[in-house]
């Protein structure tokens, strides 16, 4: 049987051919689209009326046949079509869709929004680890701010429409989310097929260098890479969100690295109703605990910008990936006076999405539209009406000291006794309530402990922890102050630390303190 | 299951296809890497992501059994765009 998917035309045409006796017309100009290590050999071989033209970087082959020859090309394993190359004009449109349901990022993950209806990513820029973008198109209006080659060739520009696409979709005029943001374009991809990990660490050490606020990376691998996880963890701990495509492999436990990384916005693709695309990779992370996707965006024959101009139409989870990048830079516009804003957009997106009654393993949180954190962010009950209740009172609290320091039994706030950062980056931390402290058999104080796992989000500050230090014991003020510290010897899981002798200036109590050495040295 | 070959192995493989491209994650605590890898097989050190790019020959494979190395792997080219084929 054939492997070669024939235009079913062209099949009658050559039958025809075949049983007429006259010769008169007996060939016909054909297309065929061959795999390019076997194009050579095919040229060789095959049996054309006149010159055979292939088009290398189409890997299509163009030649006028007869019979034997359009045989020929039909039982070549390596012909995966053939069309009729005198009808081409008649070839459809790329993508057969219905031109009413296409719709760009902008309409559908901006909405009805009234609280963000003025941002459009205003001084934010965004950093595109892709094939290049199309910088002078009209929608960029020269905000495409530098284009960075991380691959070290010699080509410019986009080389494949993939990266404009994903510009267009973030920034573009009347198409992009945030279409005052700016795109540092960082092209990973060149020629060949797949980027390589050296270049997308490069354009990630490049985000940090350039101060990007927000990263956006439309693709990834089936194969985990832990380097390349790392860095993305690493991006996330500056500060910058990562928003990253989840992947397209459809199935259950299918997430691609690096959406993975803990620290990685890990993004799912929906249509325009706000449904899964069957595409969209689904969580759990087969090698990680922490659950992925995160969130979804609007993936479904998404229209953007296109690398030969206009706009074009394209699918993916790629294509959901920069709506989500573009609610960042607008809501990172919203809370420019907010020093923790990048952990308020992480948490709103982890928090603050529409499910539509799909599962977390299918869209995370759910789709995330700006229309759709106004009542998360704006009004009394949202976050800016609950940073304005806490303004007005006198001392602020803080989430470490409301649910990590205080006593689950009594409320008050525990001595920190022994904080201890591990190298999976999860910290215990051991602490005694003055109250309801209680003693083992032998008088010694037994000590409650505390793990905070997902230590990275917590975001619990130096400042936050020297100040949970200073609880002293005795009397219950926060007098203690460091007197002398020694290194103490821990085995490789942990990192560096240091016992602390302190001493109270309130009551002249003396206790010890084993913190990290990194905290020690700023307490000293 | 099958259990991860361990760095010994991992390094022997290098070695045994001539070195290559190797991307490597230093660890941010322990011993400095510092005089580890001769200057001509650093391709580049990217500061912020604590991640060293080299191309090493066979003979310097197991420098990536240095303990101030947390993790390490071979340059891939297998991260695609993730927009549909149609």
């Amino acid at each position: 049987m054939s492997r070669a998917r024939v235009d079913p035309e062209l099949i009658k045409l050559f039958s025809a051919m075949k049983t007429s006796d006259s010769k008169t017309g007996s060939t016909r100009g054909v297309a065929a689209s061959l795999h390019d290590d076997s194009a050579r050999d095919i040229l060789k071989e095959l049996p054309a009326v006149g010159p055979a033209t292939y088009l290398s970087s189409l890997e299509v082959l163009i030649a006028d046949v007869d019979t034997d020859g359009f045989e020929y090309l039909v039982e070549h394993k390596d012909v995966h079509a053939i069309s009729d190359g005198e009808a081409l004009c008649k070839i459809p449109k790329p993508l057969e869709v219905e031109e009413n349901s296409i719709f760009t990022s902008r309409e559908l993950m901006r909405g009805d929004t009234e609280l963000f209806s003025e941002m459009e990513g205003r001084g934010i820029t965004v950093g595109v680890i892709d094939t290049g973008v199309f910088q002078t198109h009209s929608a960029f209006g020269g905000r495409v701010l530098e284009q960075v080659n991380c691959v070290g060739d010699s080509l410019s520009g986009d080389t494949s429409g993939h990266g404009t696409h994903v510009a267009g979709s973030i920034a573009g005029e009347d198409i992009g989310v945030a279409s005052e943001a700016e795109i540092l374009d960082l092209r990973v991809f060149g020629q060949g097929y797949g980027a390589s990990t050296s270049s997308i660490l490069t354009a990630l050490e490049t985000s940090i260098s350039r101060k990007v606020d927000v990263v956006n990376m439309s693709l990834g691998s089936t194969v985990r890479s832990v380097v390349l996880e790392s860095a993305v963890d690493q991006v996330a701990n500056e500060g910058i969100v990562v928003c990253v495509a989840a992947g397209n492999d459809g199935r259950h436990a299918s997430i691609n690295s690096p959406s993975s990384a803990r620290g990685a916005i890990c993004v799912a693709a929906t249509d325009s109703n706000g449904k899964v695309a069957s595409f969209s990779s689904k969580g759990p992370c087969s090698w990680h605990p922490w659950p992925k996707p995160d969130c979804a965006g609007f993936g479904v024959d998404v229209m953007s910008a296109s690398d030969s101009g206009g706009n074009c139409v394209m699918s993916g989870t790629s294509m959901a990936t920069p709506g989500i990048a573009g609610v960042v830079a607008c809501l990172l516009e919203h809370q420019k006076e907010n020093d923790e804003a990048g952990a308020l957009v992480e948490w709103l997106l982890r928090n603050a999405g529409e499910p539509h009654g799909q599962t977390h393993e299918q869209v995370g949180i759910g789709f995330i539209s700006l229309e759709g954190l106004d009542s998360y962010v704006g009004g009394a009950g949202g976050l800016e009406g609950m940073a304005q209740k806490k303004k007005s009172k006198k001392s602020p609290k803080n989430f470490f000291q409301e649910t990590i320091v205080k006593c689950e039994t009594c409320k008050n706030a525990r001595i920190v006794h022994k904080v201890v950062h591990l190298s999976d980056n999860s910290v215990r931390i051991n602490m005694s309530c003055v109250k309801c402290r209680k003693l083992d058999s032998e008088g010694n104080l037994e000590l409650e402990e505390v793990i905070l796992e997902n230590w990275r989000h917590v975001r619990v500050t130096d400042k936050q922890f020297l100040s949970s230090l200073r609880l002293c014991g005795g009397c219950g003020k926060k007098g203690l102050v460091p007197v002398e510290s020694e290194d103490i010897g821990l085995d490789s899981k942990y990192h560096p630390h240091s016992a602390v002798t302190v001493g109270c200036i309130h009551c002249g109590g003396k206790g010890m303190r084993k913190i990290p050495t990194r905290l020690a040295d700023i307490w000293n | 299951m099958s259990e991860e070959p361990s760095a010994l192995d991992r390094c022997l493989a290098l070695q045994a296809t001539g070195g290559g491209r190797v991307n490597v994650k230093l660890a941010s605590e322990g011993p400095s890497i510092e005089g580890n890898f001769a200057e001509e097989w650093v391709v580049q050190n990217l500061e912020n992501l604590g991640v060293l790019i080299l191309d090493l020959p066979a003979h310097a494979c197991f420098t990536l059994m240095h303990p101030g190395i947390e993790h390490w792997e071979e340059e891939r080219q297998d991260f695609v765009t993730l927009n549909e084929e149609e």
